[in-house]
């Protein structure tokens, strides 16, 4: 598969001015975010981003659309790079980002048909009749073509989702970042959206980036899915086998957190240990040691790399195998 | 019902709005006993924090009830004065709310607020009911208690947050403790450490647990007895296993296929359940569900369906199911 969009060694910082820089001078002129995110997305792929708050998914998403500057590595879009301020407004043509909140991100002031056509009219398009566009628009995502005359405020959560998809597909876009597609939204509904971009993807040959916290939705809809962690990429992996078989210690605990709908799978113990620390104190060596249940001296003291362990699947831990993280040996302790 | 700490009687209760009286709960019965876990489920719009805030006697100032009863250990909170229900917010009936930032006050450390939430404790000092604060922090789990009572609400994690909020609600071991989706604002891992922190509090406390949320998988992974609500009613009732596993509601069935945690491997397409809620301000006259429920008949549409009892533990308001 041809990387549609190339991500080598990302990083993104933030100055640490103000009160942050000034209460905790150790931690140098800048906080990184994301540290060496090496990722591609395929044409015709959809890539799943998995991860807790704070550790820099939506950061990615905004790196890659160029919303936000990064401070090393490398962009490539569609075989050019991107860099320049005139790169990214010709990617933002070819891509789209569908927000967290769908009825935040559509304008309370603007109809539908407005919203729907504005990003035609910014990209210099000549729209005849807005009415009707926007009609085809809604009627391609299965809503009314008379929703185009109402207002943001009129529309249920699932409305005002399926109106940001087809906001986000007025360009034709080749890449769609989707982040939390279906946060708020009840169960019942949310197949609704899913069904809808899995259509979509067939029927255009998107690609899309689902960013997602739920992790049964990620399961569902994404063909391969990379794990950050404080702003590092733990585990990339086809998304089957990396629910099959979780290879890093973390991934591992975070499949096995999920909640079970069924009285019949409780499991006795659920929890992970602690908290995610916060980027403005890194742990030494492997991040995740201060909760994994397999850390060892060398974890503590050596940053482990992400390295292919099979064939497509990356993990960054000093002990991963095929058979995932060996068991602590008693006598080390 | 002899026996049961929290048992709410064909409750209904409507809000008034511009336009019309909005039918938010209707007829709702439940009960739970000691020691016993509950969990009420249900989408947007269900009437589920309806119902939270009329068990606590916190209904809004629109809000009427029109009939029913919500009995907390035999006294009936909707009829006290609101100085007796002050007294038994605390005591006898506790909420975790959803959100564990705006549950204590931005400007009072932790160990302050659950000392003052002891306030009806007229016995102990006030060196006591720090102590007593304390050794509830420790209690859920939070390591370092001592540091803890210190602290200001902002300077803790979510998950940390909804600890206290826990240990807040524990405090005066109230006969019922309600969480209203004591897990939605967290991340998975928290969420996992809240549900084991439920579960193991279950161990030792002598009470009820109500648990109220959307997540089907919290109620999987908590409760004994499910009470599954749609349109501010009640449409089933059971075991969490039955529930789960041989549900007879055709919205229970429906909304327990389209949770995509409940499909092993990958589908092509997930099951969703088309249509919408109804109008409450107009509620139909047969069977709220029978728009969606793909098994409707005329009789569904016309008249509204019984509450049928299926076994001791289970029932179903529908008029296609049989015992």
């Amino acid at each position: 598969m041809t990387a549609l969009m190339q991500m080598t060694g990302l990083d993104v910082s933030l100055p640490a001015g103000g009160l942050v820089g000034s209460l905790l001078p150790s931690l140098g002129s800048r906080i990184d975010i994301l540290q060496d995110v090496t990722l591609s997305i395929g044409a015709g792929e959809t890539l799943g981003l998995v991860g807790e708050s704070g550790s820099g998914k939506t950061t990615l998403a905004k790196a890659l659309l160029g919303l936000q500057p990064i401070s090393g590595g490398s962009l490539v879009f569609d075989g050019a790079p991107l860099g320049s301020a005139q790169s990214f407004a010709r990617l933002r043509r070819a891509t789209a980002m569908m927000f967290q909140d769908p009825v935040a991100s559509l304008s309370p002031r603007m109809r539908i048909a407005s919203l729907l056509t504005e990003p035609l009219i910014i990209h210099g398009e000549r729209v005849e009749n807005p009415t009707r566009r926007a009609g085809e628009m809604l009627e391609s995502v299965g809503l009314p073509a008379a929703m185009a005359s109402r207002y943001p405020h009129e529309l249920s959560g699932g409305q005002a989702r399926r109106v940001c998809v087809a906001r986000a597909l007025a360009l034709n876009p080749s890449l769609v970042v989707a982040d939390e597609p279906t946060a708020g939204l009840d169960v019942s509904v949310q197949g609704e959206i899913l069904n809808l971009m899995a259509d979509l993807k067939t029927r255009l040959g998107l690609s899309f980036l689902v960013i997602s916290h739920n992790l049964s939705v990620i399961r569902h809809v994404t063909d391969r899915i990379a794990i950050l962690y404080l702003g590092r990429l733990i585990e990339v992996g086809p998304t089957r086998a990396v629910f099959a078989r979780p290879l890093h210690p973390y991934t591992q605990n975070l499949i096995a957190s999920e909640p079970q709908p069924d009285p019949r799978k409780r499991r006795a113990d659920l929890a992970i240990k602690g908290e995610i620390p916060s980027v403005l104190r890194r742990p030494q060596g492997c991040e995740f040691h201060t909760r994994c249940p397999f850390a060892q001296d060398r974890c503590r003291k050596e940053r482990p790399g992400l390295e292919e362990i099979e064939t497509n699947r990356l993990v960054r831990c000093h002990f991963a195998g095929p058979d995932g993280p060996k068991k602590k040996p008693s006598k080390e302790d | 019902m002899s026996g049961a700490l929290l048992s709410v009687e064909a409750l209904s209760l409507q809000f008034r709005s511009a336009k019309g009286a909005v039918r938010a709960l209707r007829e709702v019965s439940l009960r739970a006993d000691p020691g016993e876990v509950i969990g009420i489920v249900g989408e947007s719009g269900c009437g589920k924090s309806t119902l939270v805030t009329a068990l606590i006697g916190l209904i809004g100032a629109n809000a009427e009830v029109t009939s029913g009863a919500v009995r907390c250990k035999g006294a009936d909170i909707l009829s006290l004065t609101e100085a007796e229900r002050r007294r038994l917010r605390g005591q006898d009936i506790a909420v975790v709310f959803q959100d564990p930032m705006t549950a204590f006050n931005p400007v009072v450390t932790i160990g302050d607020q659950l000392t003052d939430f002891q306030h009806h404790r007229g016995t102990l000092s006030r060196s006591d009911k720090r102590r007593q604060a304390e050794a509830m922090l420790a209690r859920v789990g939070i390591a370092d208690a001592a540091v803890t009572m210190r602290r200001f609400p902002h300077e803790m994690s979510g998950g940390m947050r909804q600890r206290a909020a826990i240990a807040a609600a524990l405090l005066m071991t109230p006969a019922v403790l309600v969480a209203d989706e004591p897990t939605t604002a967290l991340d998975v891992t928290m969420e996992a450490q809240i549900i084991h922190l439920l579960r193991e509090l279950r161990q030792d406390y002598q009470g009820a647990i109500v648990i109220v949320t959307h997540h089907l998988g919290v109620i999987g992974e908590l409760c004994d007895r499910v009470y599954v609500m749609y349109a501010g009613q009640v449409v089933e009732e059971g075991l969490v296993d039955d529930i789960y596993h041989r549900p007879r509601h055709p919205y229970t069935a429906a909304l327990i296929a389209c949770d995509p945690a409940h499909i092993e491997g990958q589908a092509a397409s997930l099951p969703t359940i088309p249509g919408r809620l109804p109008d409450l301000t107009d509620p139909p006259a047969g069977c709220s569900f029978a728009d969606r429920c793909t098994i409707a008949t005329a009789r569904c549409r016309a008249a509204p369906p019984p509450y049928v009892r299926l076994s001791a533990t289970q029932a179903a308001l529908c008029h296609e199911v049989r015992p």
